[in-house]
């Protein structure tokens, strides 16, 4: 496939050759935000082959985005953000392997989210969604493609590559930071696509090994002079931990507090605040005696995203645990952020089978 | 002695420009001294977070500062 005419003139590059384009094929990077920075990213990435792509963004699309947003078209507005990049991105290549995520990334879905990806490219526009992403990119030891910008000025830099620095080794956290986005100071529509291509060079470079990888230094572009300033930057030992520790909190916890046993399953039963759904096939036994009990298969639960509200508090059950496990990745992934799991199923429950 | 500030984003917004030169009337100091003169110079950096280059090199502790230095004073961006 990847000898095909559609990578010709990239794969007569020396650097690249048909084995470079062998890793663009096998490679696997998540784009986090779909917006300014993330459609050029999407463009470039999808065109060059990269082989599997996720994109990860809760938002829909807004005639405003449309100066700068340029997957998008006048008749996409309203409609989700990864549903319509992900046709464009098919469009434009419909070799590249599609995951969608629809969903703000927090702290709840980002671990599950991003550990089968090779690369995470942070796109997204506000300073928590950074820290979580350094942290988890640090944890998962994948390199984290940053940038961001602010009116006609960018920022950009890889963090996390080959054991570097990281973000929290440039900007230490704070507690209470506003930083204005575009929403609030408004942006240069091109400023955003400069970026985003600098962003998709430097994921090219990664996955092919050429080049120097912009690690332990920012860049920063100003529009308005066309210039780009180099500031250098070394690893804080004590920020790298910070980060590790978060990363592997996110790690852990992120499935650790969605699992419930079959105490605390009766307890919240028993509050009747939670929709519980029961994932089995009809046939399987015992029943639950539940009045409420929602009854949907687990092979169709995909079907049932815009059947609840994101913040509604949602238990899944199945035989084993197994199944209600898969769906509450499945409904963490596309923006739920109330959903638990009964960990080792209805058998745990003891039910009399009559 | 004299250095040369260097703005970027918020902090250029904030100050009302991208780069100046600020003469100190000691031989040299501290990066702390120094941003406490700029505080009171500009009084909205106070709560602001970013990170400080001296001579293009980020600094993680209290640096010296000399004449002819060229100061950057970063802040994280959000806008994507």
């Amino acid at each position: 496939m990847y000898h095909s005419k559609r990578y010709q003139r990239q794969i007569e590059l020396p650097e690249i050759g048909s084995s470079g384009q062998e890793k663009l094929q096998n490679a696997k990077v998540l784009v986090i935000g779909a917006g300014g920075l993330g459609c050029p990213v999407l463009q470039v990435l999808a065109a060059a082959g990269v082989g599997t792509i996720g994109i990860v963004d809760g938002d829909i699309i807004d005639l405003s985005n449309l100066h700068r947003q340029l997957l998008y078209t006048l008749e996409d507005c309203g409609r989700n953000k990864v549903e319509i990049a992900a046709v464009a991105v098919n469009k434009i290549n419909p070799e590249v392997l599609v995951n969608t995520y629809p969903a703000f990334i927090s702290e709840h879905n980002i671990a599950s989210i991003s550990k089968n990806y090779d690369i995470i490219v942070d796109c997204t526009d506000n300073i928590a969604a950074r820290y979580l992403i350094n942290d988890i990119s640090l944890f998962y030891k994948m390199p984290m493609v940053y940038a961001s910008i602010h009116k006609f000025e960018g920022q950009i830099s890889v963090f996390n590559y080959q054991d570097g620095p990281s973000y929290r080794c440039l900007f230490q956290e704070k507690e209470g930071q506003n930083i204005p986005n575009c929403v609030t100071t408004g942006v240069l529509g091109v400023l955003p696509n400069t970026l985003g291509h600098l962003q998709a060079t430097e994921v090219l470079k990664i996955i092919l090994g050429i080049g120097r990888i912009t690690s332990g230094k920012l860049l920063i572009f100003n529009a308005l002079n066309l210039s780009l300033q180099e500031i250098v930057f070394s690893k804080n030992e004590h920020q790298i931990n910070l980060g590790v520790k978060n990363g592997m909190k996110l790690a852990s916890s992120s499935n650790l507090n969605l699992e419930i046993d079959k105490t605390t399953f009766w307890e919240l039963s028993n509050l009747k605040k939670h929709t519980i759904i029961d994932l089995r096939e009809p046939h399987e036994t015992p029943h639950l005696p539940i009045d409420s009990l929602v009854k949907i298969r687990y092979a169709s639960i995909g079907d049932h995203f815009q059947t609840f509200d994101k913040d509604q508090p949602i238990i899944f059950v199945c035989q084993s645990g197994v199944r209600s496990k898969k769906a509450l990745q499945l409904f963490l992934e596309n923006g739920f952020n109330n959903v638990v799991h009964l960990q080792k199923g209805i058998q745990s429950l003891h039910l009399d089978l009559i | 002695m004299i250095i040369t500030l260097k703005y970027f984003g918020l902090i250029a917004d904030l100050v009302n420009t991208h780069e100046e030169q600020l003469e100190l009337s000691v031989d040299n100091c501290t990066s702390q001294e120094l941003c406490d003169t700029l505080q009171s110079k500009y009084p909205g950096l106070v709560n602001t977070n970013f990170a400080i280059a001296v001579n293009q090199l980020i600094i993680q502790s209290v640096t010296p500062i000399s004449n002819n230095d060229i100061i950057a004073l970063l802040p994280p961006f959000a806008g994507g």
